[in-house]
């Protein structure tokens, strides 16, 4: 069984397409919308989180995870298929950490990612990732955010959104964005443009934000401080939400 | 099973095709147009670019041109996160090399080694071919400055100007016009990339979010690469429509 499938299972079609990567775009379109934004001392990403029943403690549902200090990221599409990613993602910024010393840059992390995403596009024997992902990621350049597809292909973002409500949600971001815009800023905009499209209500519990802002800074013995990335608790997704309304 | 030799790519269709490898150029003939065009003192590379949003980060590089190493550049067309592999083999390859002989490997070595990489995809294991074609430009003191392009399947050749992606048929069809036969100055070369661009591209307006573009010369006897930022581009399709239109008025 193993070998009869060590050829690749996304193959070109004749007119040149990989159905299996535009299928797993589609996964990623019809999947829960999310929203990043890269405002000019940090970065937004946020989404929505859609328990399947009330009875589920929606605490123990996590979408926007911690990759290491200085990065996080979101997806939309196929939860499980990220959750393996998540892993793949931290393990490869360990690495990276005990080859430098130093937490990695965003670019290269992403690229990491981005190279893991292609090999299941071209390996024997698998299929694409169903997921799009926000990264965000604060180094010594600065803040960035990008968008990884199931393809592998990568690109930086001002302001982006993935998943179900993506063209709308793009349209209210070119509206709504501009060059000078600050991180609480973002985060209102991020949380109005879920808002767009949101089904039911909008609670502290049914959406997920992660936000990473700061400067860099360095110790007296020369180590570089990069700001973290962390989750808004409850409570203060609470309150952006209040302001809001 | 009518698609018996279509989805494996290492295998001879009766006819001695390889479907896979056919399909994958079939890609490439839809995606963004690349063009090298080679000068008697450096060459150029232009791509168009097909994603132009307002919300696009354009603070870093792009997604079509590539530095390799010191002495060479390269325009892609087809899958970017194909590109993106080879890229990174062929950068470690043109470090490898440094390392090991302490100069800059010959481009048309690099080539070949990318483009052995690709041909193995067509041959071994029963993976797909990767979906790209490349324009490299290079200099080494062997050959001076050099133009080279390659396919999914392995197959490169030398070039004195070339193009990939759509439309690539009336590309070359006013590259071919337009070169002159005692060779190009470099100005010459960007501005003749530039009109290639403008009557090619699907857009009506040629904006330098939509373009790449990338030269390499000599200045003290050291390669010069220029990767142009938005504002440079913006001053070169200045001067050129500035130019069509003093041709006009003539």
């Amino acid at each position: 069984m193993a070998d009869r499938y060590s050829f690749s299972l996304t193959t070109f079609s004749p007119s040149g397409k990989l159905v299996q990567i535009e299928y797993a775009l589609s996964a990623v379109n019809s999947g829960v919308t999310s929203i990043g934004i890269k405002a000019t001392n940090g970065i937004v990403i946020a989404t929505e989180k859609k328990a399947v029943s009330t009875l589920i403690d929606d605490s123990s549902l996590e979408k926007v995870a911690i990759i290491c200090s200085n990065i996080g990221m979101v997806y939309s599409g196929m939860g499980p298929d990220y959750r393996v990613l998540v892993n793949k993602a931290r393990k490869a910024a360990q690495a990276y950490k005990r080859v430098y010393m130093e937490e990695p840059p965003t670019a290269i992390l992403v690229k990491e990612i981005a190279s893991v995403m292609q090999e299941f596009t071209q390996s024997g024997g698998v299929r694409p990732f169903g997921v799009s992902l926000l990264i965000a990621g604060f180094d010594e350049k600065g803040p960035m955010l990008y968008q990884v597809d199931p393809s592998g292909s990568y690109w930086p973002w001002k302001a982006t959104a993935i998943g179900k409500n993506m063209v709308n949600a793009k349209t209210f971001l070119e509206k709504r964005y501009n060059e000078d815009i600050e991180l609480e800023d973002a985060v209102h905009t991020a949380i109005l443009t879920l808002k767009e499209g949101f089904e039911g209500q909008m609670t502290e519990n049914t959406i997920e934000i992660g936000i990473i802002t700061g400067v860099v800074s360095t110790k007296d013995d020369g180590a570089v401080v990069l700001p973290e990335f962390r989750k808004l608790s409850p409570s203060e997704v609470k309150d952006y939400l209040a302001n809001i309304a | 099973m009518s698609r018996r030799y279509d989805a494996r790519t290492t295998i001879f269709s009766p006819e001695g095709r390889l479907y896979q490898v056919e399909y994958a150029m079939e890609a490439i003939s839809h995606a963004s147009t690349a063009l090298g065009i080679l000068a008697k003192d450096g060459l150029v590379i232009a791509a168009e670019k097909k994603v132009a949003s307002k919300l696009l980060d354009q603070t870093t590089g792009g997604e079509k041109i590539y530095i390799i190493n010191d002495n060479m550049i390269c325009g892609v067309a087809g899958f970017t996160s194909d590109a993106n592999i080879l890229i990174n083999y062929v950068q470690t390859a043109a470090q490898q090399y440094l390392y090991t002989y302490n100069e800059d490997m010959p481009c048309e070595q690099l080539v070949q080694k990318l483009c052995d990489l690709k041909q193995g995809y067509t041959q071994y294991g029963g993976l797909r071919p990767f979906g790209v074609s490349f324009i490299y430009g290079g200099w080494d003191e062997h050959h001076g400055f050099q133009l080279y392009h390659s396919d999914p399947s392995g197959n490169y050749a030398g070039w004195k100007a070339t193009c990939i992606g759509a439309n690539t048929a009336s590309a070359q069809g006013i590259l071919r016009q337009e070169y002159k036969e005692e060779g190009l100055t470099l100005q010459e070369a960007k501005n003749l990339a530039i009109k290639v661009l403008s009557k090619t591209m699907d857009t009506t307006s040629l904006g330098s979010d939509k373009i790449e573009f990338a030269t390499l010369e000599l200045v003290d006897g050291k390669v010069v690469r220029r990767i142009f930022d938005q504002a440079e581009i913006d001053v070169l399709l200045k001067e050129n429509n500035l130019l069509n239109k003093t041709e006009e008025a003539k």
